[in-house]
């Protein structure tokens, strides 16, 4: 395995992540605002009988920009591609927020046009991707730094696919534990809604146990460099 | 401890985390989880530990540009990662096979592996290998590298080659250096080993005249009776002086000057301990001539009774002069006079030590320090240097210390005068070797200034020619 696969995972993972939140955005109420908009502008009767061809136009166009900041291959490249697919998902969390304060601004309706499970898979797939592109340019990095200790083409080949398969396991696991926090929230909030409203300040005792929780895990994480 | 980028992560989280609360989006909150929870298992599974490093290889004795082969077994535990494993080696040991380094992926089971590798010893010394350095990596490197060292020690002498002088001991003819024949006690019983017929002195005894001898001598109107002489009893001396000054370091690191010249030194010494010869060694600097003399006494200022002196203005007081360290003189670097294998072993010994700055005594300090071994005897000196124009006030200083000890009754010391030619070591294109026949033939009327005191030098250019070429090139009339 040379580094060449490695790359092929950042442009795969890369196109996917784009492309789901590009998706997700031509979906979304705000973009549906501008489109009324531009339906009202002189170029109105043209974007209208173009609609899907236009919404195509775009998600090529932001998958073609991911991909090409995927082929300068280095941190700031990644960056970009993640702060890309940020501004595209943000649309999605803003229709299913408490405090939609974009859509007070602009008096907007939330019409999504997504469930809020599919804007959750997608936000986790974007985590993923950040992960994911994260760390094979740190396993890049390995590869290049032990190569220029004299390390045998074998040895990188092996550490290599050892590093691939650890970072997948380990972004498997935090995307099921993440799903399961998501899916178990309401439910633990419901549960503890009944014993906290019978708590005189239910707020300020959840307080208490959060920043006691905090503190022991400080505790633990110094005594654990010790 | 948590690697600087892990921080990042962190921050990540918590941006999400905040803008999830100020947006009342549980989908941020949620998502915000995911760094925090991929860090958490990354820490929890932690990373490798090195146990143990175990080598097969043993302490050996070798001789230079012969080759050694290790291996080593490293033992890994504890979680996943990578693991590097280096045997430090010495900067002269050139690897011809296999690697000195090792990179390992440690899964989630217990590693054991090992690597192994052939080098050449390039230069003399002694080398204690013992460091063997790791570093454990996180996979992902989530917190920071573990470096560690192990001992996993074994010894490696390597021992200079003599060059051999064989070919010299059966050469018939007649030779201009001197060998040990010359160098001979004065005192001692006579033995019957016949040396010389010689003219009668006072105080020989009479049942050595040589009547034949003298009656052809008187007839020639000679009046002097000969006499037999007979070798004295005890050994031939010779002693061996080696420059570890800096300018013996010219060349590369492996094959300088002084390699060479150690190698020379150790053919000398082998060669007249073959022979029976007592050879000492002493390891001079000539650096050292620059602040010699501690031994020459100080000559105190004049005290002038000046007429009008009084009437001068008081000179100003100079701040005080810092007071010069005084110099360290420790590094007397001599091996008395003796014989047999043991001799040799201490001089193979000391020179596998021989460095640069070695010694801190100049040639002639040396030679003061050696008087009371030398007074007496009338031995060969061998001085093994590289000879510069900038720098032969130190040799002529030190040969005339030698002539101060030996000369005065038995006639002229027998020294030969080594030179090793270090710039044609140094010398690597075809400009830099005419630069280094400039430079030799620079210093060409100072060779000639040594021979007239009577030094046999002998020039020596190791690249071009053996060591047993160099002193065989001396024949001539004697």
């Amino acid at each position: 395995m040379k580094t060449g696969f490695l790359r092929t995972i950042e442009a795969m993972v890369a196109v996917a992540s784009t492309y789901m939140a590009a998706v997700t955005m031509i979906q979304t109420t705000l973009y549906h605002k501008l489109l009324e908009k531009l339906v009202g502008s002189p170029f109105g009767p043209w974007v209208e009988g173009n609609l899907s061809l236009i919404n195509l136009a775009i998600i090529l166009a932001l998958v073609a920009a991911s991909f090409t900041f995927w082929k300068r291959g280095d941190e700031a490249g990644f960056s970009r591609i993640f702060n890309l697919n940020m501004l595209l998902f943000f649309p999605s969390i803003l229709d299913y927020s408490t405090f939609n304060w974009v859509g007070l601004i602009f008096d907007l309706e939330p019409t999504p046009g997504v469930s809020h499970l599919w804007v959750f898979m997608v936000g986790l797939l974007l985590q993923v991707t950040y992960l994911m592109l994260r760390y094979t340019i740190r396993i890049r990095h390995t590869w290049q730094e032990l190569e220029a200790r004299g390390a045998e083409e074998p040895d990188l080949e092996n550490i290599a696919q050892g590093q691939l398969g650890y970072l997948s396991l380990l972004t498997c696991l935090t995307a099921l534990i993440t799903a399961g926090v998501y899916w178990a929230a309401p439910i633990i909030a419901e549960a503890a809604a009944k014993p906290l409203s019978q708590l005189s300040t239910p707020h300020l005792a959840a307080g208490i146990a959060v920043v006691a929780t905090l503190g022991a895990s400080l505790v633990f994480y110094l005594r654990g460099e010790a | 401890m948590l690697s600087r980028d892990t921080i990042e992560l962190v921050v990540t989280a918590m941006v999400y985390i905040v803008l999830g609360m100020f947006l009342g989006n549980l989908i941020l909150i949620a998502l915000g989880m995911a760094p925090i929870i991929f860090l958490s298992l990354a820490i929890l599974v932690g990373q490798p530990r090195v146990d143990s490093v175990v080598r097969t290889g043993k302490d050996v004795k070798i001789n230079v540009d012969e080759r050694i082969s290790d291996s080593l077994m490293v033992r890994v535990s504890g979680g996943p990662g990578v693991v590097t494993v280096c045997d430090s080696l010495p900067g002269s040991f050139a690897l011809e096979e296999g690697s000195n380094f090792r990179a390992l992926w440690k899964g989630l089971k217990p590693l054991e592996a090992g690597f192994s590798y052939t080098a050449k010893c390039a230069k003399r010394g002694y080398f204690d290998i013992r460091e063997v350095v790791y570093e454990s990596w996180h996979p992902l490197q989530v917190s920071s590298n573990i470096l560690g060292m192990t001992s996993a020690r074994r010894t490696i002498v390597v021992q200079p080659q003599p060059l051999f002088v064989r070919k010299i001991k059966n050469h018939k003819g007649v030779s201009r250096i001197p060998m040990p024949m010359d160098a001979r006690f004065r005192f001692g019983i006579p033995t019957t080993d016949f040396k010389e017929i010689r003219d009668y002195r006072p105080g020989d005894y009479y049942r050595d005249i040589n009547w034949k001898a003298s009656a052809k001598h008187l007839s020639l109107n000679k009046n002097r009776y000969m006499v037999n002489d007979y070798e004295r009893e005890g050994r031939k001396v010779v002693w061996v002086f080696l420059d570890s000054a800096t300018h013996m370091a010219l060349g590369t690191a492996v094959s300088n000057t002084l390699e060479y010249a150690v190698r020379a030194a150790l053919g000398f010494a082998s060669f007249y301990l073959e022979r029976d010869c007592m050879v000492g060694l002493c390891i001079y600097n000539h650096d050292a001539t620059q602040w010699e003399g501690p031994f020459v006494s100080q000559e105190e200022a004049l005290e002038l009774d000046l007429p009008g002196l009084h009437q001068m203005e008081e000179a100003l007081e100079a701040p005080p002069a810092p007071k010069e360290a005084p110099r360290q003189r420790q590094q007397t670097r001599v091996l008395y006079p003796d014989v047999g294998k043991r001799q040799q072993y201490r001089i193979t010994k000391e020179l596998i030590q021989v460095e640069i700055n070695y010694s801190t005594e100049s040639l002639k300090e040396v030679v003061h320090t050696c008087r009371r071994h030398i007074l007496g005897t009338q031995p060969l000196f061998v001085v093994i240097t590289m000879l510069e124009a900038a720098n032969i006030e130190g040799v002529v200083e030190g040969v005339k210390e030698l002539y101060k000890y030996t000369g005065s009754t038995a006639g002229r010391p027998s020294i030969i005068l080594f030179n090793v030619q270090g710039y044609n070591i140094a010398a690597q294109s075809q400009g830099e070797k005419l630069a280094a026949r400039i430079l030799n033939y620079h210093a060409q009327p100072y060779y000639e200034v040594l021979r007239r005191m009577g030094v046999a030098l002998v020039n020596w250019d190791p690249i071009e020619e053996s060591f047993a070429n160099a002193l065989q090139r001396q024949r001539g009339v004697a």
